[in-house]
Formats: structure tokens, C-alpha cells, sequence
């Protein structure tokens, strides 16, 4: 690969950077906030 | 192939400006993913129905893909450093992926035995190797807060089975409208079950591939901006120096670490095991537990919570107060709580559930610091390899942490009569096993020079980075 191949564009790198957190937090998210759901019978029950 | 060659480590070196946060939710991405591991107790009581068969016949089937995951890491660690994380992450998630597809086909089939092959064997290298593939990249872009690096990535091995199990339940509830998880003794049917290994298997292919897309290793001697590796190496026990796989096993200070691991999953294993029934035998009162099965549940969610957050907070913390100072802390204060929970964790709930959530995340921290531990010991040189066959010790914890504290319990009574004084003699037996990982964390010491590696002039070229690291 060539040097200009290599070099990322600062546009695309900053959306690569945006999906990438996007999809950990969007899963983890989805994780943790069902399983405080669950948690909260703790409390409640 | 050109794809194939697009695996190398040679055409994975970053390009200048090439920015390091891409690399932890590459790393997560893969332990989100494999994290799964955990969540297997959800279609757990499905398979015992599909299979018509024993909790043990299933249960090895998770057996498999743990001893495997630390055979795997130990042996293929040395492969990961030398083919770097892009070509191992590609194969972690080709095996993971396969294991899901073989252990479908063996439902569909109802050939326990390809689940065996499929799940436990395949899955479980993909297991070892995806764990490990990450680590060792993470340590060489983050030099100046490992900690904070390897704690992101291994919080997600934690979150990935957050992720999974609530997933798992309402891909089963789709695929079988007759099962209902809110219903412990509901179990669904063989064909939902072959539609979640489908499901997990391609979707968890697809995410691994964003990790395998955005992973990099820095160009040979890149630094962040700023960055002086002479103020990390002036705090005790951190080495600027390089040694082996194959060396750093024949030093005293892996095997005390390997003890040091093995001693602090072993305790947390103790409560994870039994988490549900222990919360309600401490609280049981003429033979009925006070606690609700649902009270119980919300426990375990809030305990794998601790876990998850105790992998970032505290492996982040140790950057700032030091490996030893910080297992210290795990251990030291692991033996203060365990006993606690054993002198007067009946006292009241409040009481039981905080010690109980301040352990699993001691336990959490012991997992995601070992390997700024190790990089401080050994160096960056093979730092993933050395990980790779010190994950021998959660092995053996793993097998050693249950049988302990079922020893235990079975001598005492039988589960649904037991109450808080019966679980006293695991807990202190875990105070002990504690203090041993203490007193050997106590022992570790720099790793003498005859185990360094030779260091060449190409050692000297530096280039830092000109922009602020981002």
C-alpha cells in the first residue's frame, strides 16, 4: 500500500470514530439498561 | 488473496494521524461478542429439554469452551503477536462464528455431540483467541494508560454477556411465541433455539468484522504527543525492557502473578456461582427465605453490573496508583469483605448486597489489570503471548472457585435449607485463599536481566505523534 492509501481522509476517520462508538455504546446500552431493569426487583420485590 | 494479505500485521501499521480511539471499540466490539460466554445459563434448562438429557450433559458443553478459551490463549498467543490483531480477530470471529453454526446444526439435528464440537470446541478457541487479540495493541497505543485500555476492552467481555442474555430471552420469545422467559420453568422449542444460535452466530460475525475493519498497530516506535516513557518507568516494577513468552514463564514473578490471578477468581467465582441461592439462604427465617426468586435475580443483574464496572474503574485507577498497590487493594480488601460478609452479612440486606457488589468488582479489576501488570513486568515485546498463558490460572479457578464453595455447601445440607451460618466455612475458606494471593502479590519483583531481551539500535528510532493524541 502507498503512503496516500494510508493516509486517512480526517472526514472519514471522524465517522469511523462516531460508528464505532455508537455501536459499543448502542450495545452495551442495550445491556446494561435491561439488566438494571432486572436489578430494580432487588428493590422492589 | 488480496483480502487474505489485508490480514497481515505488515498492512496493518497505522499511517500518521491515524487516531488510537479507534481502537478500544475495535477491541469491544470482539469482547462484546465473546462476552456471550456467560449468558449460556439463559437457553440452559431449553437444552436440557431439547436433548431430554442431565444439567451435567449440557453443562460441559460450557466447560469445554472455558478450558478451551485458556488452551487456546496459552497456546495461541504467540501466533496473535507474531500475525497481529487484525488476522487474529478475523479468525476469533470465524470460530466463534462456526461454533454457533455446528452447534445449530447439532440441535437441529439433536446431536449433542456437535454442540460439544461446535460450541465447546470451536467456540472456545474463538473465545481464547479473541480475548487475547486485542490486549497487547491496546497496551502499545495506550503507553501511557494501559490500565484505562486493556479495563475498556475486558469491561466489554463483562458487558457482552449483559448484552447477551436479555437478547438471548426475546430472540427466543420471537422465534417460539409459546415460551415465556419470565417463567423459569418455560422452556423453548428446538427450533427456536437453532434460530438463536443462527441469529447470535451471523450477528456476532458482523460486529467482530467492525473490529477487524478498524484495528491498527502503531507504526515501530510511535508515542502519543507528549508522551515520556521515563516518567512510567520511574514507579516501581515498570520496565523499559523486552522479554519473551517463552522466558517470562520461566520467571518467578509470572507464577506469583499466575497465583495472584488465580487466587482473586477463585473468591470471585465463590459468590458469582452462587449468587441467587446464597442471597436467599442469608435471609431465611423458619426455613423460608425472605428474599423473592425475582429479589434474587435483580441481585445477580446488579452483581454483574459491579463486575463490569469494577473491569474500567478500578484497571483506570491503576494507572494512577500502580499494579501492586492496586491488587493490594483487590486482595487486602477482598479478605476484609469476605470475612465481613461472613461475620455479619446476615445483619441486614443492604449490608450483604453492598459487600457482595464491592467484591465482584474487586473480582471484575483483578481481570482487567493483569495485563497492564504484565506489560509493567515483561514489556509490550510479547505481552499478549505472556496473557495468553497466564489465562491459565482462570481455568483452573475456574474449576477450583465451585468446587470449593460446593464442597462446602454440600456438606452442610441441602440447597433450599441452607441458611448463612452454613456458608461461613467457604467464606473463610475464600478469606484464605485471598490472603495467599496477597502474600504472593507481596512477592512479585522486578524480573531480573538475564530474561531481557537483547536490545538493537532500531529499539532508539522514536516518532512521536505531532498532533495531540486524540
Amino acid at each position: 500500500m502507498t503512503r496516500d492509501e494510508n493516509q486517512p481522509a480526517v472526514g472519514q476517520q471522524r465517522l469511523r470514530l462516531w460508528a464505532s462508538w455508537l455501536l459499543v455504546v448502542v450495545l452495551l446500552g442495550y445491556g446494561v439498561v435491561q439488566t438494571a431493569r432486572t436489578a430494580v426487583n432487588l428493590f422492589t420485590h | 488473496m488480496p483480502f487474505l494479505s489485508a490480514l497481515d500485521r505488515a498492512h496493518t501499521v497505522a499511517p500518521p494521524g491515524y487516531s488510537r480511539w479507534l481502537i478500544p471499540p475495535a477491541a469491544l466490539s470482539v469482547h462484546l461478542c465473546i462476552g456471550q460466554a456467560y449468558a449460556t445459563s439463559v437457553y440452559k434448562n431449553s437444552l436440557i429439554s431439547h436433548f431430554d438429557t442431565s444439567q451435567t450433559a449440557i453443562g460441559i458443553i460450557f466447560s469445554i469452551a472455558i478450558v478451551m478459551l485458556g488452551l487456546s490463549a496459552a497456546v495461541g498467543g504467540t501466533w496473535v503477536e507474531a500475525n497481529g490483531p487484525r488476522k487474529a480477530m478475523f479468525v476469533s470471529a470465524c470460530f466463534w462464528a462456526a461454533g454457533f453454526l455446528v452447534g445449530a446444526l447439532g440441535i437441529a439435528t439433536t446431536q449433542l455431540w456437535l454442540v460439544y464440537l461446535g460450541y465447546g470446541l470451536l467456540g472456545g478457541i474463538g473465545l481464547g483467541i479473541g480475548y487475547i487479540s486485542p490486549v497487547s495493541t491496546l497496551i502499545k497505543w495506550f503507553p501511557d494508560r494501559p490500565g484505562l485500555a486493556t479495563g475498556l476492552a475486558i469491561m466489554g467481555f463483562g458487558g457482552g454477556a449483559l448484552l447477551a442474555s436479555p437478547l438471548s430471552r426475546q430472540l427466543l420469545s420471537f422465534y417460539d411465541p409459546d415460551y415465556n422467559p419470565a417463567n423459569a420453568s418455560s422452556v423453548a422449542s428446538g427450533g427456536a433455539l437453532v434460530g438463536l444460535f443462527l441469529t447470535l452466530g451471523l450477528g456476532y460475525f458482523v460486529i467482530m468484522m467492525f473490529g477487524v475493519v478498524n484495528v491498527r498497530v502503531p507504526a515501530p516506535g510511535w508515542r502519543p504527543a507528549g508522551f515520556d516513557p521515563g516518567t512510567v518507568a520511574a514507579r516501581p516494577l515498570v520496565t523499559r525492557a523486552s522479554v519473551s513468552a517463552a522466558h517470562a514463564v520461566r520467571t518467578r514473578s509470572f507464577w506469583l502473578l499466575w497465583v495472584v490471578l488465580f487466587c482473586n477468581v477463585t473468591a470471585g467465582i465463590g459468590i458469582l456461582e452462587q449468587a441467587s441461592p446464597m442471597i436467599q439462604d442469608f435471609f431465611r427465617e423458619n426455613g423460608v427465605s425472605t428474599v423473592a426468586v425475582a429479589a434474587a435475580g435483580g441481585f445477580v443483574g446488579l452483581l454483574s453490573l459491579f463486575n463490569m464496572a469494577g473491569r474500567f474503574v478500578w484497571s483506570s485507577t491503576s494507572d494512577l496508583i500502580g499494579r501492586k498497590p492496586i491488587y493490594l487493594l483487590y486482595l487486602g480488601g477482598g479478605m476484609v469483605l469476605y470475612a465481613l460478609l461472613a461475620a455479619v452479612g446476615h445483619a441486614s440486606t443492604a449490608l450483604f448486597v453492598l459487600l457482595a457488589c464491592v467484591i465482584l468488582s474487586f473480582y471484575g479489576g483483578g481481570f482487567a489489570t493483569v495485563p497492564a501488570y504484565l506489560r509493567d513486568l515483561f514489556g509490550t515485546f510479547q505481552v499478549g503471548a505472556i496473557h495468553g498463558r497466564l489465562l491459565t490460572a482462570w481455568s483452573a479457578a475456574g474449576v477450583a472457585g465451585p468446587l470449593i464453595i460446593n464442597g462446602f455447601l454440600d456438606a452442610q445440607g441441602k440447597p433450599g435449607t441452607l441458611t448463612a451460618e452454613a456458608y461461613r466455612p467457604a467464606l473463610f475458606t475464600m478469606v484464605g485463599v485471598l490472603a495467599v494471593g496477597f502474600v504472593a502479590n507481596l512477592l512479585i519483583r522486578p524480573v531480573p536481566e538475564r530474561f531481557h531481551e537483547p536490545t538493537g539500535p532500531a529499539a532508539e528510532i522514536v516518532v512521536e505523534e505531532k498532533e495531540p493524541s486524540r
